[in-house]
């Protein structure tokens, strides 16, 4: 006999009343079957917790010191420059994938063949598919001074020397864009496809054109996707590493590149953990900033 | 005169020949002996996870073992700063027995108290390595390759190979050059070249940077990415720059639809950076396992095969390097009459703040 069943009680009302072990048990599978991922998020926590520990370290004696100085050189103009330039670039490849990526969201959305969903899918996909060495190599092979672009511009004359497009913050923007595309378009597929059509039926019974119906119906109603979706392309490209190095010839110092100098000629850990940590404040503070807003207007648009 | 017969004389040239083949061979014998004492002991090795990495394990690793029957056991780092970062974290637990790494690497080490001088007493290739070249790092590292950088060239839209670093600052190649990236030891070096052609030196270092900001509009590009320099000159995007060394694109370098040269034979000399071999203070291995292969590393065959595979300069002045490999490494004559070596001591008080002013004026 099962000994929970042994321990029950009844109540003064004379009900029977599960035992605490009996009540636990759910609770208790519910904890066993999220352990893994708990460990899974400590490993992660962790991993930022040494990183923040390390920034107040000093070089050498990263685990027995505490100073903030690895902060105070932070203020200086190279670093701000870069973070400011970094910021910049995230803002405008955000702004660039989610304006292009609201047409192929809104196919993707509206589709109606499985072929072409799927290969729209396939389309959007296919930066995360191929590998960013690859695709600097593909833009190259296009861009460069020899490239296919410069060969047709010098061919038909519009042009007397190739044109320099990378190695400069316009081509580092340009591989931002392309490679964050998917990050901006899936999960704003996802939010316009959740949308109810009713809502565009009744715009359009209402005499809005397509455009309005899009611009005052489904865009705002699909506002939380496209923030997600903004979200994720602004994280992705602030912390981009390749595509500045590749791309950018080392002429576009973005800030992953000036940790990366820190650690890897320089050995100094602790001023790469500040400058790691300090962009990785900054990007969740952009961040949460967008979320309230959002969360705002999405407020004000539902109260009316 | 007392003759001999046939026989005799046939008998005495055979125990003569014995005798003689005996007596030459003894030494070797000996030698064999000595390194048989090997077999069955493990050297843990680290080494580069790149191709110098991989040329250091076929031609330092493989043939150690061929010789004297010990196991290398090798780990490989990605860079020097992640073999620092592997040593450091360490601590005191024995974990490696010879490290290969840059001279900043060894610097750091050593001035952490994680290494042990080798005895070079037990280095009997010493002899053949100049002076200059024998140690670093305070007497904790031993000079095992000398990295090289020169110019490269494009062959097929340049005449001659340039005699000097000045064909970078010539406005016909404007658009079509490259220079090293800020955060590359090469970068520090073209600082230093730039310093000297305008009368300065490592240690009045604005005159360099002065010359270089006159190249922030004429370069196409921070050389980052080697095999996109060598696209870049496959496609006739490149004229010149540099400086930098062909072991990045060894494999490039030799194929004439890259239209690659390389230019040693600078008037103001060419840059050079010692590699070495250390030895952790903490090490699960035996000394004289250790030294025998350091030992190894400076062997002249070795050395010459070594810079054979990845393009760098040989530190042993005998170093047999094969024919066909000759023009795309310095020649011990050139070494010795030509490569500078700047100082890593003094370069590490300054380094961070010379990346930073490279990073400002090219950016």
């Amino acid at each position: 006999m099962n000994s929970a069943v042994l321990s029950s009680r009844r109540s003064p009302t004379g009900a029977p009343q599960p035992s605490a072990a009996r009540l636990s048990l759910p609770h208790a599978r519910a904890w066993l079957m999220l352990a893994p991922v708990m460990v899974f998020l400590v490993v992660l926590a962790s991993a930022a917790f040494v990183v923040i520990r390390m920034s107040l370290g000093t070089s050498g004696h990263e685990w027995h010191s505490f100073t903030l100085v690895n902060y105070a050189n932070l203020l200086d103009p190279y670093f701000m420059k870069s973070l400011w330039l970094t910021l910049k670039l995230a803002f405008q490849s955000t702004v660039l994938a989610v304006l292009l990526g609201i047409p192929v969201a809104l196919a993707m959305a509206r589709a109606k063949s499985p072929i072409v969903k799927r290969l729209l899918l396939a389309g959007v996909l296919l930066p995360l598919l191929v590998n960013l060495l690859l695709q600097s190599y593909g833009w190259l092979i296009i861009l460069g001074p020899s490239g296919l672009l410069n060969h047709a511009l010098l061919a038909i004359g519009l042009v007397q020397q190739p044109v320099q497009w990378l190695y400069r913050p316009s081509g580092v923007l340009l591989g931002l864009v392309q490679t964050a595309f998917p990050l901006a378009v899936l999960p704003m597929s996802s939010a316009m496809k959740s949308v109810s059509q009713v809502y565009e039926e009744a715009a359009a019974t209402l005499g809005a054109s397509r455009f309005q119906t899009l611009r005052h119906v489904l865009l705002p109603i699909a506002m939380p996707g496209i923030l997600s979706g903004s979200m994720l392309v602004f994280a992705y490209n602030a912390s981009a590493f390749a595509v500045p190095l590749l791309l950018g010839g080392r002429r576009v110092p973005m800030l992953s590149l000036l940790v990366h100098d820190e650690v890897a000629p320089l050995l100094n850990w602790p001023a790469a953990s500040a400058a790691g940590v300090v962009l990785m404040a900054t990007t969740m503070s952009v961040t949460a900033l967008s979320q309230i807003l959002v969360q705002r207007s999405q407020r004000a648009l539902w109260s009316k | 005169m007392k003759k001999f017969s046939t026989g005799r004389r046939q008998a005495f040239k055979t125990i003569g020949a014995a005798l003689a083949a005996s007596v030459v061979s003894a030494p070797f014998i000996n030698v064999r002996a000595a390194q048989q004492q090997f077999a069955g002991k493990t050297l843990r090795l680290l080494t580069w996870s790149d191709d110098t990495g991989l040329a250091a394990l076929r031609n330092i690793a493989a043939t150690f073992t061929e010789k004297t029957g010990a196991k290398v056991v090798a780990d490989r780092a990605d860079g020097t700063s992640g073999m620092v970062a592997k040593l450091k974290a360490a601590g005191d637990r024995p974990q490696y027995d010879v490290i290969t790494l840059a001279g900043v690497g060894a610097s750091g080490l050593a001035d952490a108290g994680l290494l042990a001088k080798p005895d070079l007493d037990r280095l009997p290739n010493l002899k053949d390595v100049p002076a200059q070249y024998r140690t670093g790092a305070d007497g904790f590292g031993v000079g095992y390759l000398l990295w090289t950088d020169g110019l490269i060239y494009n062959t097929a839209t340049m005449k001659a190979a340039p005699a000097s670093y000045e064909v970078l600052w010539d406005p016909k190649y404007t658009g079509r050059i490259f220079l090293p990236p800020p955060e590359w030891a090469e970068a520090v070096d073209m600082a230093i070249l730039a310093a000297r052609m305008s009368g300065g030196s490592q240690q009045n270092i604005d005159p360099g940077f002065k010359k270089l900001a006159v190249l922030k509009d004429r370069i196409l590009t921070l050389g980052e990415n080697p095999n996109q320099i060598a696209d870049l000159f496959r496609t006739k995007s490149l004229d010149v720059g540099g400086i930098y060394s062909p072991a990045f694109f060894p494999e490039s370098i030799k194929k004439p639809e890259f239209n690659m040269g390389i230019s040693y034979d600078m008037k103001e000399g060419f840059a050079a950076q010692l590699m070495f071999t250390v030895i952790p203070k903490s090490h699960p291995g035996d000394l004289d396992l250790i030294h025998a292969f350091i030992n190894h590393s400076i062997d002249p065959l070795v050395q010459g095969k070594m810079a054979a595979d990845v393009l760098n300069g040989p530190v042993n002045s005998k170093a047999l390097v094969p024919v066909e490999n000759r023009k795309y490494v310095p020649s011990a004559q050139q070494i010795a009459e030509k490569a500078v070596l700047h100082d890593d001591k003094s370069l590490a008080t300054v380094h961070d703040a010379w990346i930073k002013r490279y990073t400002e004026i090219f950016s």
